[in-house]
């Protein structure tokens, strides 16, 4: 086998023409080279500064993604000496909806699955902002048919109640009855403090 | 094919901008080629919502391309062939959506003070603000950038709109 692998150097080398045997050199330490001159290197501040500049803006930006964020009140170990150089403020980054763009092919929409939730509350509440008038309508219609809404969301015993203070209100619009505070409930309740009665200005 | 070397000076670059998650996900695409959402969620071991934000954020800074070719038939392609489209991505046609690393990209994120000092000899400032931030932000609409240029420095809307007409390259 390493015969032959001779053989087939010397056949290159013959009829390659310069591929022959490397010349041996005499081994030199440290040999001299010229260096370049380091004083001749200008010094780009600019570049440095603004390199400096947009590294500091993407730590801070939205774009810098980190594992977990931890809230204040979620750790709860107790204070350590060696926690004295983690930051004690943690500022809240922007999120990444804020400034990517969704829905103009930017993105493709298997990323944008995770968002979708957002987007429909926003436009939902677009929408309504639309038109005021029909946002009007709506409103009126809602509070005409609130006091049956609420009627039917209660008890039996609150819908009663309710009934007897209308029948009143109807009883007090139509004639006036004589009977004082006969009718009234044992706590009912006319807005008036019954321990801190306001005088009537006689002076006494 | 970029070289080991290539690789890792890459993920540097991206730990160093955007944090180890991104650089994760980024690592990985380099590593093994066009992948799917699904295989790189399986290879990064991280959860999908993750992997989804480093890779919007990617394509946001255009370093990654993602992309997807229809072809009719609905046989989804063998984890072989999918191995096989680093080479020839644009060949064989397939149904998933794929990510692939754009790595000229990421290493042009070293030169962006050097794309900034040279505008600065040719350009004003306000050129030079409107060009910080798309190197910042990696790509912006219109409308965001006007917006930017308000909060930042305050400037009016009709001096922007001269630069965009009169001043621009």
């Amino acid at each position: 086998m390493a015969s032959r692998g001779r053989g087939r150097g010397r056949g290159r080398g013959r009829f390659g023409g310069g591929f022959g045997y490397a010349k041996q050199e005499p081994f030199v330490l440290f040999p001299e080279i010229e260096l370049p001159d380091a004083k001749a290197v200008k010094v780009e501040k600019f570049l440095v500064l603004q390199n400096s500049r947009l590294q500091r803006f993407w730590r801070s930006s939205p774009y810098y993604l980190e594992e977990t964020v931890l809230k204040k009140g979620q750790n709860m170990d107790i204070e350590r000496y060696s926690d004295r150089k983690k930051p004690k403020t943690t500022w809240e980054r922007d999120s990444l909806d804020q400034i990517l763009q969704f829905g103009c092919q930017n993105f493709p929409k298997e990323l944008e699955g995770g968002l979708n939730v957002v987007r429909r509350r926003k436009k939902v509440r677009w929408n309504q902002s639309a038109d005021p008038l029909d946002v009007l309508e709506q409103k009126e219609r809602e509070d005409n048919e609130n006091p049956k809404s609420k009627l039917e969301g209660q008890g039996e015993k609150e819908n009663e109640e309710e009934e007897e203070e209308e029948d009143e209100a109807v009883e007090d619009d139509g004639e006036y009855s004589d009977d004082g505070d006969y009718e009234q409930n044992i706590d009912f309740d006319d807005d008036e403090d019954d321990f801190n009665m306001v005088d009537d200005g006689d002076g006494m | 094919m970029v070289s080991q070397h290539g690789i890792k000076v890459a993920v540097h670059i991206i730990t160093k901008h955007f944090g180890n998650l991104v650089a994760k996900v980024c690592e990985c695409l380099m590593r093994r080629g066009a992948l799917t959402l699904q295989n790189i969620v399986r290879y990064t071991q991280l959860t999908p919502t993750q992997v989804k934000n480093s890779l919007l954020l990617l394509i946001q800074h255009n370093c990654v391309q993602s992309f997807i070719l229809e072809e009719p038939g609905n046989c989804p392609p063998s984890p072989t062939f999918l191995s096989l489209l680093v080479f020839c991505v644009f060949l064989f046609p397939f149904l998933w959506p794929c990510t692939w690393v754009l790595f000229d990209n990421i290493l042009h994120r070293l030169r962006f003070s050097k794309f900034l000092a040279l505008l600065s000899l040719h350009f004003d400032k306000l050129c030079l603000d409107l060009l910080e931030g798309l190197l910042q932000h990696g790509r912006l609409s219109l409308q965001q950038m006007f917006d930017r240029a308000h909060q930042t420095e305050g400037k009016s809307f009709f001096f922007i709109t001269y630069s965009f007409t009169c001043k621009g390259p």
